[in-house]
């Protein structure tokens, strides 16, 4: 019998004894985990159907398992452009967000990520370029946050800075695994390694202010549940790309609501969840944001956490 | 035949071209046009995958180019597709005397040409529009040219009523499995009816949505390149510059020879990222996005052409390992084997630490198909600057000859030609140099050579 015959066997036979598939639940059988995402892929794909990974083949020494931090972009409404650290030059020609519209101009603007902030500098476009509504001056360099809407000539895109991916999130036990895979790395990764560790002792103290890596700014503490807020827009929700995963609730929606803190400011909105999320008794209007105070009280799905700021 | 294909560094590696297999699960019965297709019958295209680099840098963002080779067999397979064309021809009082004779000549070189499964429709546009022969199978070859000599000049120039008089033409006998098109023939600029680019180019649009292509001959000093370049790019017909009137029988005679070789329509090339890949550009030509897909409409390909689609693809940040970055699917309706086909291939890199690596892999024949992209944006700037006159006719040669040297050493030598055309029309304080030139910015972004 061939290779071929083989796999098709096995492909029906799951077929027959597996009963219908529930979206949200984890395939069994005789399906192939990838080596880098962990998605579930069925034996007949050649390639990972989420992250592309060559199931045949075997990932890099230096494969670290799990989802890639997201990246600060720039979202139009039928595509997205990754930004860079540092300088990021917009416009219609070999520049690095290539936006083809015949409004914009060849070199049209300038967005420089530092430090987690985002800038947006105008060099001279023909048609201006706005940061929500708001025409800003040639040459000046104005900062912009999550979310807003910047327009370049009659293109239209809005900026997504994702948190850094919070030490909260990942265990300390996650580190020391990096600690024994990074051998070739630079001394700078090094000399952080046993801090974290340390850490580990004490978990409830915030990450020591060393590096750049902002450091949270309030805190969600639950019944056994502990979550990091950080500077920015934290997204809440139990699909593991928010910055917030509640993964212990089906109560809890994909994507649930969002903490912004700014300023020293605090505000939580229901995105649209399924169940809602309650502050202090009240259940939110979706996508109406509230102001939040230290202690309190907020319920997303069944999950009851307090709002703690340091 | 043009087959200097140079060997990826590291000795002709097998992964830095992948050869698209053949998707025989997916090809559905096209039309039937009296032939009996065999299963597995020989196709008429061929899709190589050529990446910049077999690797990219793991862990941490990255760009690489992936060129898209596709070449059409040179042997003729089977009969060719039949032909619905539409002659919209100006007759405006600029075309009186030679012009009007030889294009009467050019028509009647048509007629010769097509044969009884053609359809040919005839019309003429001035302030008015006339059908001077309404779709029909070419049979009667000398009551055609009796009609055809009937053309007499008028006055001005309905350009946009023409152009809509002569799509109705095809559409009205259209049948699956013909190759419909329409040739429009002006020498001015619109001066009656709808004459702004927007409405013209926007209709030409309508009409391709329809499955009819427009190929646009400019005649003379006076039309508009721009309009005319416009309509073919809309549609992804042909665009001619028709210096003189003895020339015109020529242009026709090419622009059929073309259609008459058509082996692959209708191509739609589909690129599925994986999702932590974005397509930055495909160079000369305008993708449609929508989620993880994005699409481009490519022109048709004749027997014995190839055409290359260049994209740019950027990485965020992947951990080691082998990755197909982006699915490709090529549908097209292929002359050859009859039918709608799926050519389906898988565009694979391998992300590595290791920066040597990388950086030893590079594949020079990407750099040349950028440098090839890279002069039709030069000569649309040298172009540009010639009509605000921001450049004087010498520094625009200077440019101009810089460019064709370009192309020539990239073996572009029909472009190469077609710039040092222009650069003589310039000496000669002519008005042909930009006429010429928007041709040869759409050839070079159709990305499509004969061999």
């Amino acid at each position: 019998m061939s290779q071929m015959d083989m796999t098709q066997n096995l492909a029906d036979k799951t077929m027959i004894a597996a009963p219908i598939p529930d979206a949200d639940a984890t395939i069994i059988g005789a399906s192939v985990k990838c080596p880098v995402c962990g998605t579930e892929n069925s034996p007949t794909e050649k390639y990972c159907g989420d992250c592309g990974f060559l199931l045949a083949s075997t990932p890099g020494e230096v494969g670290e398992v799990g989802e890639v931090a997201p990246q600060p972009k720039l979202i139009a409404s039928d595509r997205e452009h990754l930004l860079k650290s540092g300088e990021n030059t917009i416009g219609r020609e070999g520049t690095d967000v290539l936006l083809e519209d015949p409004t914009v101009s060849r070199r049209h603007a300038l967005l420089v990520m530092e430090d987690g902030k985002c800038f947006i500098e105008d060099l001279g476009s023909t048609n201006g370029t706005s940061v929500n509504g708001a025409q800003i001056a040639r040459g000046e360099r104005v900062e912009v946050a999550s979310g807003a809407e910047l327009k370049f000539g009659s293109s239209v895109l809005t900026l997504d800075l994702p948190e850094m991916p919070a030490a909260a999130e990942e265990p300390a036990g996650e580190a020391e695994s990096v600690e024994e895979t990074t051998d070739a790395e630079p001394a700078e990764l090094t000399d952080e390694i046993p801090e974290v560790v340390e850490q580990e002792t004490a978990p409830d103290e915030t990450v020591v202010e060393e590096a750049e890596a902002p450091s949270p700014v309030a805190q969600l503490i639950g019944d056994g549940v502990e979550f990091a807020v950080m500077p920015g827009t934290s997204a809440i929700g139990r699909r593991g790309d928010n910055d917030i995963v509640i993964s212990g609730d089906p109560y809890v929606s994909g994507s649930h609501a969002r903490i912004t803190a700014e300023d020293g400011a605090f505000t939580l909105m229901d995105v649209g969840s399924t169940n809602g999320t309650v502050l202090n008794g009240t259940k939110l209007e979706p996508n109406q944001p509230v102001t939040l105070s230290a202690g309190d009280e907020i319920v997303f799905g069944k999950t009851t956490v307090k709002f703690q700021v340091p | 035949m043009e087959q200097t294909r140079i060997i990826p560094p590291g000795g002709g590696d097998p992964n830095n071209r992948t050869q698209a297999m053949n998707d025989f699960g997916r090809t559905q019965a096209m039309t039937d046009l009296g032939r009996t297709a065999m299963v597995g019958a020989v196709r008429a295209l061929e899709v190589d995958v050529i990446s910049g680099n077999r690797y990219a840098l793991s862990n941490e963002p990255s760009r690489d180019h992936v060129l898209l080779q596709l070449r059409s067999s040179a042997n003729m397979m089977g009969r060719r597709l039949p032909i619905n064309l539409a002659l919209v021809i100006d007759r405006s009082g600029s075309m009186e005397g030679e012009p009007l004779d030889y294009v009467k000549r050019a028509c009647g070189y048509v007629v010769d040409l097509l044969d009884q499964n053609d359809v040919l429709s005839i019309v003429t546009f001035e302030e008015q529009v006339d059908v001077i022969m309404p779709a029909r199978r070419v049979v009667n070859k000398t009551l055609l040219k009796e009609h055809i000599n009937r053309i007499e000049p008028g006055n001005t120039t309905n350009l946009y009523d023409g152009l809509v008089v002569g799509c109705n033409q095809v559409s009205s006998v259209a049948a699956p499995g013909y190759v419909n098109r329409v040739l429009l023939l002006t020498d001015g600029d619109p001066t009656a009816g709808i004459k702004d680019f927007g409405s013209i180019v926007g209709q030409v649009a309508e009409q391709k949505s329809r499955g009819i292509t427009v190929t646009a001959l400019g005649f003379g000093p006076e039309y508009n390149e721009e309009l005319m370049a416009g309509i073919a790019r809309q549609s992804g017909g042909n665009y001619y510059y028709i210096s003189r009137p003895d020339l015109i029988p020529e242009v026709f005679r090419r622009e059929l020879e073309s259609l008459m070789t058509i082996t692959a329509r209708n191509m739609r090339l589909r690129l599925n990222l994986s999702k932590w890949v974005q397509l930055r550009q495909i160079y000369g030509r305008q993708p449609s996005f929508s989620g993880r897909f994005a699409e481009v409409g490519l022109v048709d390909m004749e027997r014995g052409s190839a055409m290359s689609v260049l994209c740019e693809l950027e990485f965020a940040p992947r951990p080691a390992g082998i990755y197909r970055v982006a699915k490709a699917e090529l549908f097209y309706d292929d002359a050859t084997s009859g039918r709608a086909e799926t050519i389906t291939t898988d565009i694979e890199f391998e992300f590595t630490p290791d920066r040597s690596l990388v950086q030893a892999n590079v594949n020079p024949v990407i750099r040349q198909e950028i440098e090839v992209a890279l002069a039709s944006r030069n000569l649309e700037k040298t172009v540009m600057g010639m009509k605000t006159q921001q450049l004087s006719a010498m520094t625009a040669t200077m440019e101009l000859q810089r460019t064709m040297s370009l192309l020539a050493s990239q073996g572009r030598t029909a472009e190469a030609e077609e710039v040092r055309k222009a650069i003589d029309s310039i000496q000669q304080g002519g008005p042909g140099a930009e006429k010429t030139l928007i041709g040869t910015i759409y050839s070079l972004d159709q990305g499509k050579r004969k061999d």
